[in-house]
């Protein structure tokens, strides 16, 4: 079988451009001004609720939530809300058209509760009001009759963690029968007989904290009735084709009559998947039944209740080496606390059995993953989405090991790294640009690792020093979650103007500029030539979701593909009209295109794209890009689950007051393999930004409940994250370039890979400064907040 | 839930007299200062007053003067006020630096002295340095002035011996050489900025007849703001020595009584206080020997 023309495109790029340094190219690998900058620094509405200012006559949606964590819905009586000045209807599951159901993956998820209610931010009804005021007054008129069931906080409550099955307990999810989510395992070789041979043993409990997305933009939707039946509608969402599904189902409508629109996005980082779909389906609801723009707008507690959180994760590790230091086995246990819903859980607990042994040579492993459904808000997806939560006791583990093995951490990591020929525990050949051992090295180099190992062993008094590394990979796109394939298209414009077009979304990553770079280097002409018009799933191609770090190699496989195949008609064009030898000596460095051996000779690429228009070549091209599908074997968790993976080396230099317990990163560096850098002030931000969310998990995140099950710290003032003041005094930030020969130049991607080994690079930099063997261990949860630090500092007995 | 400000009657007074007669004309009321307390107490149905009465604008309770042996701070002066002025800085640096360590620009810039006090938060940042320097607070009603020291004027979260119809007008805050130069501030929140105390504490050393008189003060280890005067009944008359030091670090614990939140438990709020007493005590020995 030939390759697909869009693969072979990929590949030549590829490989003429395979050792160009980045610093030749134009545009790839540049700092260029974002395309959306000006607008947004200047306050120019640009998200969701901004366009409020732009529409008439508007209905408010106002979602009544759960007063339990767990209750049968026994009645509910909406006639004193009906009763309330300016409320025009009161919604229940009863009033939905379609199929009551907003569930991400499965169908577990009502948009409005019906029979029962599950965590405290399940949507009882929708008022539906003159303004927003009213509709929040009106919601606390409508009364619900529940019975109180038990409330499961714990997920031990529900699973035996020794055996992994089924405790017996009133079912959360009794329609299903079991609360038990989903299992995924990895069986590959012989775990016993490498445990049995092994000199050390080392095994420990780990627990990672549930973490808010905390974006700047609580979520929002205006949705307006359209004359045919249909409806428009502005949403924050990451995934406007996902929200599209989601809506139509729950109006009962095909999908060309929902019309979703993703303006600008004040933040996502995965939050923004199901959310998106709920609010914008209850928008929809309402402007449909009163024929006048309905809008939903979240105050940042409804953001925090109604939105899905990073998992919370219980696991158990055992790794087995020899003296030498060779890795021999791994076994692990990990619970995902669910929460409510299974939103993208099943997803996320997969990603998680994938990178469970790390990124390491292992032959020997049996890892167990189970997610399991809570009275909490769900768990869903979360930038590093299930990574981070493997990857800390993964680290934390090699760190220990290292000690009792009296080895250099980061010399135990390079005896067992993945380098390219070697195979993954999956058994997946890595066959290109495994830039892990650069990466380490680099980061070594640029941390000062050896001496300030050195110097910090011998510092005295109560603040300590530690430095601490932690690598990773991540796998890129979605794997084996489904068919993964993007498109974009490109239309030049008879100004020379380009209209740039893709489902793909900016929550304020900036992935879009990398294609416009992609874009703008194979075509020769400006970013600022290139228009971006928003996500629309009526207007723009589906592109599959923005997330999973996609955008760059996905999006930017297509946008070549695209970008290509206009060059290659424009530089025929331009070798007749030029009289160039052929038209791969057309050079176009718009607004001047000329022949290479002839530089005073050119004609304008405005002149360009006029004589296309009359001459009949076309000036819009259409982008497509598949990748090749995953493989995946269910029994044994072997395959090849990605197409690619981002490697990474993070060493954090921290300073811990043995008194109070309180930590504060000094220095941070972070080595990220990232095939080729396109976008360079992005990736940049991103290892920085990447880094201060990752260290806000590390140091402070968490959410509280009370046993009922209500959520303690619901806004900003409880939930601490990082403030600029926190953010460690020096940064170093290093790219290595091992490219991928399926991608556009070879870039992989970023956007996750930036959080997943921040936690654990900083919790081993504190073990490293508490220098005890007992601390090393205690250092087995996060957040290490003071409290926490301290107590570890007073157990093990660590003195000044 | 979700929360919303109540409906309410709203007045804006245009002098203290008009503030003052409206307050005994209207009974059920509440002061409006700069609100970034109010509005969030308002939201979440702490208080449910009939009317809002605005007393953000009375430009004439917005000043600080240097008055010999005394500083007098209007309580309409805002904290961002407060943190750049000269007098505050020289005279009362524990204040100074309290409230360099307090919220953000944009809330310092509308926040008021007097609203942080008459919050009675246990976490009131401005309270421990007021404390230390024995401030009175100066109270104004249609019937008169009064003068309650501010350790009594505080009764417990949320609590405050002011009467119907009075509003707060003043801080006279003593000043002394001493506390000019021998003081430590510590405040430890759940991050480096933009956040509430922990544990907050101010100590500060005045002179009696050429021998040192220590005063210790913390907040957010107790129902209420607290001079901890087992601490310094210890320390009267003695030489900051370690082992006085470290004792009286642990003294302190009579003086506390905290509790478990959000923002930490009692047992690390009790651990905190004596850490930081004894560093801060720690700072002021060092100045002190030179
Ligand atoms: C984001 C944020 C961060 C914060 N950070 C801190 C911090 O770090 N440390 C800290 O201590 N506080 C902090 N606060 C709390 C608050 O900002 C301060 O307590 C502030 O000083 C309150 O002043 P205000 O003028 O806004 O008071 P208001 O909210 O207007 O009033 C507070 C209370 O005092 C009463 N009141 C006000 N003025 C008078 C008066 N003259 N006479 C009688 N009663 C009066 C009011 O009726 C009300 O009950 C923070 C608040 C926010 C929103």
């Amino acid at each position: 079988m030939s390759k697909p023309d869009y693969v072979e495109i990929v590949e030549e790029i590829f490989y003429k451009t395979k050792e160009k340094k980045t610093e030749e190219f134009k545009y790839v690998g540049k700092d260029v001004v974002r395309w959306d900058a000006i607008s947004k620094i200047s306050g120019q509405p640009v998200y969701t609720a901004d366009l409020l200012r732009f529409i008439k006559n508007p209905v408010f949606v106002y979602s009544v939530r759960a007063k339990y964590a767990h209750a049968r819905i026994k009645g509910l009586d909406v006639s004193d809300a009906l009763k309330y000045p300016g409320v025009l209807a009161v919604l229940t599951a009863r009033d939905i058209p379609g199929i009551n159901d907003v569930g991400y993956v499965i169908p577990d998820q009502p948009l409005i509760a019906d029979r029962k209610v599950r965590f405290i931010g399940d949507t009882v009804a929708l008022v539906v009001a003159e303004s927003l005021e009213n509709a929040r007054e009106a919601g606390e008129l409508v009364s619900v009759d529940y019975e109180p069931l038990k409330v499961y906080l714990d997920p031990l409550e529900i699973i035996d963690p020794e055996t992994l099955q089924e405790k017996p307990h009133e079912l959360i999810h009794d329609e299903r029968g079991s609360d038990i989510l989903t299992r995924y395992k990895i069986r590959v070789g012989d775990v016993e007989k490498a445990f049995k041979e092994a000199a050390v043993v080392v095994e420990n409990k780990y627990e990672t904290p549930f973490q808010e997305h905390a974006y700047i933009e609580p979520e929002a939707a205006i949705a307006i009735p359209e004359a045919d039946g249909g409806v428009t509608i502005y949403a924050k969402t990451q995934c406007p084709f996902d929200t599209r599904k989601a809506v139509a189902n729950v109006l009962g409508l095909p999908f060309n009559m929902v019309r979703v629109i993703a303006p600008a996005l004040g933040g996502g980082f995965g939050g923004a998947e199901d959310v998106g779909n709920e609010i914008a389906a209850k928008a929809a609801l309402a402007a449909i039944r009163f024929k006048r723009p309905a809008v939903l707008l979240h105050t940042r507690e409804e953001s925090i209740i109604g939105h899905t959180k990073r998992h919370r994760t219980i696991s158990w590790y055992r790794h087995a080496a020899s003296r030498d230091g060779t890795l021999l086995g791994v076994e692990a246990k990990i619970i995902l606390d669910k929460g409510a819903y299974a939103s993208l859980g099943p997803f996320v607990a997969w990603r998680a059995v994938v990178h469970s042994t790390g990124p390491y040579k292992v032959r020997n492993a049996k890892v167990d993953v189970v997610a399991v459904y809570t009275n909490k808000i769900p768990g869903g997806a979360f930038r590093g989405f299930g990574n981070p939560q493997v990857t800390f006791p993964v680290e934390r583990q090699m760190d220990i090991l290292a000690e009792e093995l009296g080895m250099d951490p980061v010399e135990f990591r390079l005896k067992n790294i993945l380098r390219n020929g070697d195979r993954t525990v999956h058994g997946q050949l890595l066959d290109h640009g495994v830039g892990l051992e650069e990466a380490i090295k680099k980061a070594v180099e640029l941390s000062g690792w050896y001496e300030k190992r050195r110097l910090y062993a011998s510092l005295k008094g109560p603040v300590r020093r530690g430095i601490g590394i932690a690598i990773f990979y991540h796998g890129n796109s979605i794997g084996a979650e489904g068919a993964d394939y993007s498109s974009v298209s490109v239309i030049i414009q008879r100004d020379g103007s380009i209209v740039f077009r893709t489902g793909l979304t900016d929550m304020g990553q900036g992935a879009i500029q990398g294609l416009i770079n992609i874009l703008a280097e194979v075509l020769g002409v400006p970013p600022h030539y290139i228009k971006v018009e928003l996500a629309d799933t009526s207007a723009t191609p589906d592109a599959g979701p923005t997330v999973a770090s996609r955008s760059t190699a996905m999006g930017g496989n297509a946008t070549l593909v695209a970008a290509y195949k206009l060059r290659k008609r424009l530089d025929q064009l331009a070798a007749s009209l030029l009289g160039c030898k052929s038209p791969d000596d057309v050079v176009i460095e718009a607004p001047k295109v000329y022949c290479r051996d002839d530089p005073s000779h050119t004609i304008t690429w405005r002149e360009l794209v006029e004589q296309a228009f009359w001459k009949g070549v076309p000036l819009q091209e259409f982008g497509y890009y598949r990748a090749p599908p995953a493989e995946w074997d269910e029994e044994t968790g072997t395959g090849a689950p990605y197409f690619t993976y981002t490697y990474g080396a993070i060493v954090s230099d921290v300073e811990v007051d043995l008194e109070t317990g309180l930590v504060r990163v000094k220095e941070a560096t972070t080595v990220y393999d990232i095939g080729r850098v396109v976008n360079r002030t992005g990736a940049e931000l991103h290892a920085i930004g990447g880094y201060i969310q990752g260290m806000g998990y590390a140091l402070m995140e968490d959410l509280y409940y009370d046993s009922e099950g209500r959520l303690l710290n619901t806004n900003l003032s409880t939930y601490h994250i990082p403030t600029a003041l926190d953010t460690p005094e020096k940064f170093n930030v290093y790219f290595v370039e091992a490219g991928y020969y399926h991608a556009p130049f070879g870039a992989k991607g970023l956007g996750e890979p930036s959080i997943v080994a921040i936690a654990p690079s900083i919790a081993n930099a504190v073990a490293n400064a508490l220098r005890s063997r007992e601390a090393n261990k205690l250092v087995s949860k996060h957040p290490l907040t003071p409290d926490y630090v301290y107590s570890i500092i007073k157990k093990a007995g660590v003195k000044p | 839930m979700f929360y919303k400000l109540p409906s309410f009657e709203y007045f804006k007074a245009r002098s203290v007299g008009e503030a003052l007669e409206l307050a005994g004309k209207i009974g059920d009321y509440r002061f409006l200062a700069g609100g970034t307390d109010l509005l969030v107490d308002l939201k979440i149905g702490r208080y449910k007053p009939r009317a809002i009465l605005d007393i953000g604008g009375l430009r004439e309770l917005s000043y600080i003067i240097n008055d010999g042996s005394r500083v007098r701070i209007g309580a309409l002066t805002r904290l961002e006020d407060i943190l750049r002025s000269s007098v505050v800085r020289e005279r009362l640096p524990l204040l100074h630096e309290a409230v360099y360590h307090m919220a953000s620009w944009q809330i310092r810039s509308v926040a008021t002295i007097g609203g942080n006090i008459g919050n009675a938060s246990p976490a009131a940042d401005t309270a421990p340095p007021l404390l230390v320097h024995d401030a009175i607070v100066k109270t104004r009603s249609v019937r008169g002035e009064r003068a309650v020291r501010l350790e009594e004027f505080i009764q417990g979260p949320r609590r405050t011996l002011l009467e119907p119809g009075e509003m707060i007008v003043e801080f006279e805050v003593p000043a002394s050489p001493g506390l000019e130069e021998y003081w430590a501030y510590r405040k430890f929140g759940r991050r480096s900025a933009f956040t509430l105390s922990v544990v907050g504490l101010a100590v500060g050393a005045e002179f009696l007849e050429g021998s040192p008189v220590f005063k210790v003060s913390l907040n957010s280890v107790a129902p209420k703001p607290v001079r901890a005067r087992s601490v310094e009944e210890y320390l009267k008359g003695k030489t900051l020595t370690d082992s006085v030091i470290e004792t009286a670090s642990k003294i302190v614990q009579q003086d506390i009584s905290p509790i478990t939140d959000v923002r930490a438990t009692a047992e690390y709020r009790r651990h905190l206080a004596t850490v930081l007493l004894k560093d801060a005590l720690k700072e002021i020995a060092g100045r002190l020997r030179r």
